[in-house]
């Protein structure tokens, strides 16, 4: 095997060179691990930093949050000032109402829709506006008489005008439709809780002013509380309709009613105002048209003339069909 | 050991003012006489009333004060029902001549606290400030906003035409 001889000197050289080169790494290994543990100590203070940054950043978002309700009860309290508070709450605005006047209770629903709401539907407001549909006594019914009643009997403001003394077992009110003053109606009532309306027509245009006024909420109203199952009846010199002075026309259970003028009935459930009109109005147009009598109406309770038109059938029906009072 | 008559208890207003009264007012509220009820040994416990700051606190112990010797409340919502607005005594007319904020917080902490008759005053005296006004009135004098549209105004204003001319 061929051997190399190198020379002594350049031998040391080489080490030497070797030496240096690994001394120079060695120091750089030093310097980078020194390096390093600068950079790990960096990022841990930074990785800190963060960390506090982030519980800063929540603590600052939790007092934003809070400052944010603070603002908004803050408003809230300027912007519902007391009043708008308690009208706020039903009960509070239903107390109120209640003490007041019920034909200011018309007007008042104009104020806002709260109010509106709580008059149109809350049960002793419409109550106290003469509108429960559960403030009725159905024809029928066993009941007590008049004079037992209890709360007794009351007479709607809005068109109740005098109030004549019970003459033995029956008394009558004046009814006075501003919007057709010389329209003559008295309202009958009986001890047995029966009552009749009776008007006085002088001619057959007459009743149209009393329905256009009572076309309004005010209309929609029962002419007593509790309301009573009703006689409409209508009556008007003999000339109107062209009838001999002696003829008397009757509904269903109407019987003969009076000598001379003529006069027509027709006996319906506890109604409102308005809808007692319009039974008057179909009596007089039956009436005119000649029909002596109303016929049952085919598959559901109730009469109509024969001359009634299907929307007069439909509330033909429906004021015939209140539903019951509970004394 | 002070009798009930003499019992103190301590109240405790929404902005944490303390306010020491005698029992017998404070029951005027049913809110209290239960909690003392519920809870016994009156006047050791600080009571909170947290919807009640300490001056409406106040005026309505005032009332209570003047009212501790009437009989109890009915329970019968109704029996007094039909009675007139103007049937307020004239100690509680002048009693509730306070500005419009504190008439409207008295019924608030009356309504809170269970004080039937309070309540009944402060809705009576609110129910006179209405009476014989307008719509427009009543909505400028509580500073209520007219949420309706002016469709919705002319057909109120329409029906009640005839409200109106009465």
């Amino acid at each position: 095997m061929a051997s190399v001889d190198v020379p002594s000197n350049r031998k040391d050289d080489t080490s030497s060179g070797q030496g240096d080169i690994l001394m120079e790494l060695m120091e750089r290994m030093a310097r980078m691990e020194a390096n390093n543990a600068v950079l790990a100590t960096e990022n841990e203070a930074l990785r800190m930093r963060v960390l506090h940054l982030e519980q800063q950043a929540g603590v600052m978002q939790a007092r934003v949050e809070d400052l944010s309700m603070k603002v908004a009860v803050v408003r809230d309290t300027q912007l519902r000032n007391g009043p708008q508070r308690v009208f706020g709450i039903v009960e509070l605005l239903e107390k109120i109402l209640r003490h007041c006047p019920p034909d200011q209770l018309f007007l008042l629903q104009d104020v806002c829709h709260g109010f509106r709401s709580a008059i149109k539907s809350l049960p002793r407001l419409m109550t106290a506006t003469f509108s429960n549909p559960k403030d009725v006594i159905q024809a029928g019914k066993q009941l007590p008489l008049r004079r037992q009643l209890q709360p007794s009997l009351q007479l709607n403001p809005f068109f109740a005008e005098t109030w004549m003394p019970p003459k033995s077992d029956c008394s009558a009110i004046n009814l006075r439709f501003r919007v057709s003053p010389a329209l003559k109606v008295v309202y009958w009532v009986r001890d047995d809780l029966s009552a009749t309306l009776s008007i006085s027509l002088r001619g057959a245009k007459d009743l149209e002013p009393a329905l256009k006024g009572l076309h309004t909420p005010l209309g929609r109203t029962y002419l007593t509380l509790p309301a009573l199952p009703t006689s409409v009846r209508v009556t008007y010199p003999d000339r109107f309709g062209g009838r001999p002075k002696t003829e008397v026309v009757s509904s269903w259970r109407g019987g003969p009613l009076s000598g001379g003028d003529a006069s027509a009935i027709a006996e319906v459930g506890p109604c409102t105002a308005f809808d007692m009109m319009r039974v008057a109005q179909i009596l007089v147009r039956s009436h005119a048209a000649g029909e002596r009598s109303w016929i049952q109406m085919e598959g559901v309770t109730g009469w109509a003339p024969k001359s009634a038109t299907d929307e007069e059938r439909r509330m033909l029906r429906t004021v015939q069909s209140r539903p019951s009072y509970s004394a | 050991m002070a009798s009930e008559g003499e019992q103190t208890v301590k109240l405790v207003s929404s902005d944490n003012v303390e306010i020491v009264t005698e029992r017998k007012v404070a029951e005027r509220s049913m809110l209290i006489k239960n909690m003392i009820e519920d809870l016994g040994a009156p006047g050791e416990e600080p009571i909170p009333i947290m919807n009640v700051s300490e001056a409406v606190l106040r005026k309505v112990l005032e009332w209570c004060t003047h009212h501790k010797n009437d009989p109890a409340p009915s329970q019968d919502d109704d029996a007094d029902s039909r009675k007139k607005t103007t049937d307020i005594e004239d100690w509680d007319q002048k009693f509730m001549q306070v500005d419009q904020e504190m008439l409207f917080e008295i019924i608030l902490a009356a309504n809170y606290m269970d004080i039937k008759a309070l309540l009944d005053v402060g809705c009576k005296t609110v129910a006179n400030m209405i009476k014989g006004k307008s719509p427009e009135e009543i909505r400028k004098t509580f500073n209520i906003q007219n949420d309706f549209t002016p469709e919705e105004e002319d057909q109120i204003r329409r029906e009640n035409e005839w409200a109106e001319d009465r």
